[in-house]
């Protein structure tokens, strides 16, 4: 009798004492973190914080490393698994000790029962179960922050590489206002045009130099979010141009089943649904097994005599059924399968809008492209001509230059919309997504010194 | 309110109406064919130009004038599509004398109705071409004859009396020049002829603008600008007539350098010496002829339009006036943003001229327009266009070729002073 308590006495020992804690798997986040970002391994672990990244894939180590958001999502995730091992843990055993001086002189009664939580090692493998679905879910969301940084760091990447090369544009537009401004001094000085004249060519400088501030601090906020996306201190310095676009875009059902095979929400929300699918499997199952201990009772009487047996204690379902748990547990699986469905939707939705926004950006920078912008380097080329017979002005052709770099800005707009709604649609997709590389943009606007060096050298200059 | 006048009136218009419009067919009434060519006889020089071939038809003197769209050089480098008559615009030039039979057939090859008008000619009401009033217009692919006995002498045109503004503006006119019966004194050895005209022909296109009526792009002699106009050639002491005929929309006052001509005749015919006037410049008025006589004077001397935009190609009507700008120093800097900019115009627009002639920015300009100033002297740039030749008169002139630039008699050419 003796052995055999000891025997399930020590079972119940090594049991409670042999619970294998879960892991939190951020090795396997960040894993998948590089593989969705197709980011190299090793990278991440060489990449140095001091130095600011020139190209967006550097941007990305560089981000996974330094941003302390990244750190905290990974840290935010020990502190789940850990709470969830806490969750999953068998209960200590009770031991109860009563001491009772009897009236006679044959000493004191002593009752001592130890008694083992059995009902968690019955419930275990479920608990560890739901704790796995949980740390699963936990991990799809940590997987989420961290895409959703890369892709908020993808969108400002993009946006920067705008603002940065609008700045340049606006810079341009800026300059050949102010220059046709000083050119129309020059004419008015001369007795040549009248002060409204002037003033005119002075207001359009005026408002070319507000919005070239305007653009210049743009530029500066969208670097500063780079840089706080990335956790670095420097401000870092674009290398790499914007791209054109690629041949085509992907149809919606494609994304669609990529983003359901793959977004950590989506898949997050997937695992609540079955985990809780499960849990009233659970409280149905064992819906009469409310508390149950298991354990010794020891007494030692008064008189001398032992006694030793084994004792159980259980919670009888006479009047509780578990009926309100397993109603709430219905309840959760419901509102989890109405909060998947809406999820779907949601994403269904945005994955429409944002390939809309791409086919509208599209469309524009079609039309920007073959006919709006050939139709202006035709009309500058045109102007130059009438200029050189003297049959337009040089306010006409240096305002023509404007109205070109401010159709360009335009441009660049719409461009940078194009791959801002590419990155959502990335992010939508989870990450598994990705535009095909392609040709960096050429601006010619933004280099005519090299053109107009050649004209010097081909110019021959009136005596 | 109805009249006996009014009735009279309608009635023909019903008649018209009713029957249709003039008709006659006859084998005998065929246009000459274009084979039978015969104006070597011609006595007109036409600018850039020639008189029409003609045919006889028993005693009557028959022509054919085709309406049709032509395709026109103004100067080398720039054309346009015209409308003229037998391929050139202005149309061949009609030479006549005073007492013949005349039959003048007219073809439409136009999409657009014609007719003919005979500018200043003294004919029957119903030869008038008035489209719509002496007859009714003449039809794409149709041909219309005109026929009288001219009863004058003198320097005549002919236009559409149709849709002008569209047809004159495209190019259909010409000379109609009318010679006594009686040679007139003093003889005339060489007789030049052309007519006046204006285009908006916009930098860049290739068809006239007809509507415009006041900044007009280009001003010809005969159709062409300088320096694709003829040169007008003599010998010293040759009597030379110029006959000029007003088309244009604006009235041009024509000058000649180194001669005191005489305004000697118009569509009058040829004035009777005691009213002639001599003269360094007459206005040629809109609508009007004006023949010049003058005895040649050994040189090369101008002889143009005293309108100074007239003697110009295109130019912007709101071009800024460049003249006095200091602007050099920011030449580089526009230069960033506008490569290819230049300075003209700083000292004035001789400037420009250089640049066209030194072939800097010869073909700099829009495509199909011809720069404002052109023409290379021996000395320099002439910087003229439009409305501008030179008269070249020599003592050993050999009657067919250009002389080339006149040599100067020592102490006949200004001198720079050292």
């Amino acid at each position: 009798m003796y052995r055999l308590l000891a025997i399930a006495l020590g079972c119940l020992w090594l049991t409670g004492c042999a619970i294998r804690p879960l892991e939190s798997g951020r090795d396997q986040v960040l894993q998948q973190t590089q593989h969705r970002l197709r980011l190299d391994n090793a990278a991440i672990t060489e990449k140095n914080c001091s130095a600011a990244p020139a190209t967006l894939a550097d941007a990305m180590h560089t981000a996974l490393l330094c941003n302390p958001q990244v750190q905290i999502a990974l840290a935010e995730l020990d502190i789940s698994t850990a709470e969830l091992n806490q969750q999953i843990r068998i209960d200590n055993p009770n031991l109860g000790l009563t001491v009772r001086d009897s009236d006679s002189e044959s000493g004191v009664n002593i009752e001592l029962d130890l008694l083992a939580p059995v009902i968690d090692l019955i419930l275990y493998p479920a608990r560890k179960s739901a704790a796995q679905a949980t740390l699963d879910r936990h991990r799809q969301f940590t997987l989420a922050a961290i895409l959703r940084l890369a892709n908020d760091l993808e969108n400002a990447w993009y946006g920067w590489q705008v603002a940065d090369l609008k700045a340049q544009v606006g810079n341009r537009f800026a300059l050949t206002r102010q220059l046709n401004a000083e050119l129309g001094e020059r004419y008015h000085q001369a007795g040549n045009i009248n002060l409204h004249e002037f003033a005119e060519l002075q207001i359009n400088a005026g408002t070319a130099g507000l919005l070239e501030d305007q653009l210049n601090i743009e530029r500066k906020a969208m670097q500063i979010k780079i840089q706080r996306l990335l956790g670095i201190r420097q401000l870092p310095k674009i290398q790499q141009a914007l791209r054109i676009l690629p041949d085509s875009d992907p149809d919606v059902s494609t994304i669609w089943q990529i983003a359901q095979a793959n977004h950590p929400l989506l898949q997050a929300a997937q695992i609540n649904t079955d985990a809780l699918a499960q849990s009233l499997a659970l409280e149905r199952r064992f819906r009469f097994l409310l508390d149950f201990g298991a354990g010794v009772s020891l007494e030692k009487e008064a008189g001398g005599g032992t006694s030793i047996g084994p004792a159980i204690e259980l919670e009888l379902p006479l009047w509780n059924q578990n009926q309100a748990e397993i109603d709430a547990a219905q309840g959760q699986l419901s509102k989890g399968q109405q909060q998947l469905l809406a999820l779907h939707n949601h994403f269904s939705a945005e994955i429409q809008l944002a390939l809309g926004q791409m086919q509208l950006a599209r469309s524009r920078l079609a039309r920007y492209r073959q006919q709006i912008l050939p139709a202006y380097k035709t009309k500058m080329e045109q102007t130059l001509k009438e200029y050189n017979y003297m049959l337009t002005g040089p306010f006409e052709l240096l305002e023509t230059r404007a109205e070109q770099m401010e159709t360009i800005m335009a441009f660049l707009d719409d461009l940078g919309s194009y791959w801002q709604s590419a990155s959502k649609l990335s992010r939508l997709s989870g990450g598994s997504w990705s535009p095909a590389k392609t040709a960096a943009l050429q601006l010619d606007v933004l280099a005519p010194e090299t053109q107009a060096q050649q004209t010097e050298q081909n110019h021959v200059h009136t005596p | 309110m109805s009249t006996r006048r009014n009735f009279i009136r309608d009635a023909s218009m019903l008649s018209l109406l009713a029957t249709g419009i003039p008709m006659r067919a006859s084998a005998a009434l065929a246009p000459p064919a274009n084979t039978k060519k015969n104006a070597a006889d011609a006595r007109i020089i036409t600018l850039n130009g020639r008189s029409l071939d003609y045919r006889m038809n028993a005693e009557v003197k028959e022509f054919h004038l085709i309406a049709e769209p032509v395709e026109h050089e103004f100067a080398p480098g720039t054309v346009a599509k015209c409308w003229g008559y037998n391929g050139t615009t202005p149309g061949p030039t009609i030479e006549v004398t005073e007492g013949e039979r005349i039959r003048l057939f007219v073809t439409n090859n136009l999409n657009e109705h014609t007719t003919m008008h005979w500018h200043g000619a003294l004919l029957p009401c119903g030869m008038d071409g008035i489209g719509g009033v002496t007859q009714p217009h003449i039809q794409p692919g149709e041909t219309w004859v005109y026929e009288w006995t001219v009863r004058q002498h003198g320097t005549l045109m002919y236009h559409p009396h149709a849709d002008e503004m569209t047809q004159m503006a495209f190019g259909m006119m010409g000379l109609f020049i009318v010679h006594p019966k009686q040679p007139t004194t003093p003889k005339v050895d060489r007789d030049y002829a052309f007519l006046l005209h204006n285009w908006a022909m916009h930098p860049g296109t290739y068809r006239p603008d007809p509507s415009v009526m006041v900044d007009f792009d280009l001003w010809t002699f005969n159709s062409k600008t300088f320096p694709a106009i003829d040169y007008l050639y003599a010998s010293s002491g040759d009597r030379v007539r110029i006959r000029v005929g007003n088309l244009s929309m604006w009235n041009h006052p024509i000058h000649l350098h180194g001669h005191q001509f005489y305004v000697t005749g118009s569509d009058g015919g040829r004035y009777p010496q005691a009213i002639w006037r001599p003269e360094v410049t007459e206005i040629v008025g809109v609508g009007q002829m004006r023949d010049i006589e003058f005895d040649a004077v050994p040189g090369d001397w101008a002889f143009h339009c005293h309108m100074a935009h007239h003697t110009m190609g295109p130019m912007s009507h709101n071009f800024p006036n460049m003249v006095g700008v200091q602007q050099r120093d920011l030449v580089e800097r526009i230069r960033q943003v506008v490569p290819g900019y230049w300075t003209h115009g700083e000292n004035g627009m001789a400037e420009h001229a250089q640049h066209i002639v030194g072939g800097h920015h010869r073909n700099s300009g829009p495509a199909n327009t011809m720069p404002m100033m052109d023409g290379m002297g021996p000395y320099g740039p002439i910087e003229m266009g439009g409305m501008f030749t030179i008269v070249k008169v020599r003592d050993d002139w050999d009657g067919k070729s250009n002389p080339g630039w006149f040599n100067h008699l020592p102490g006949e050419q200004a001198y720079k002073l050292e």
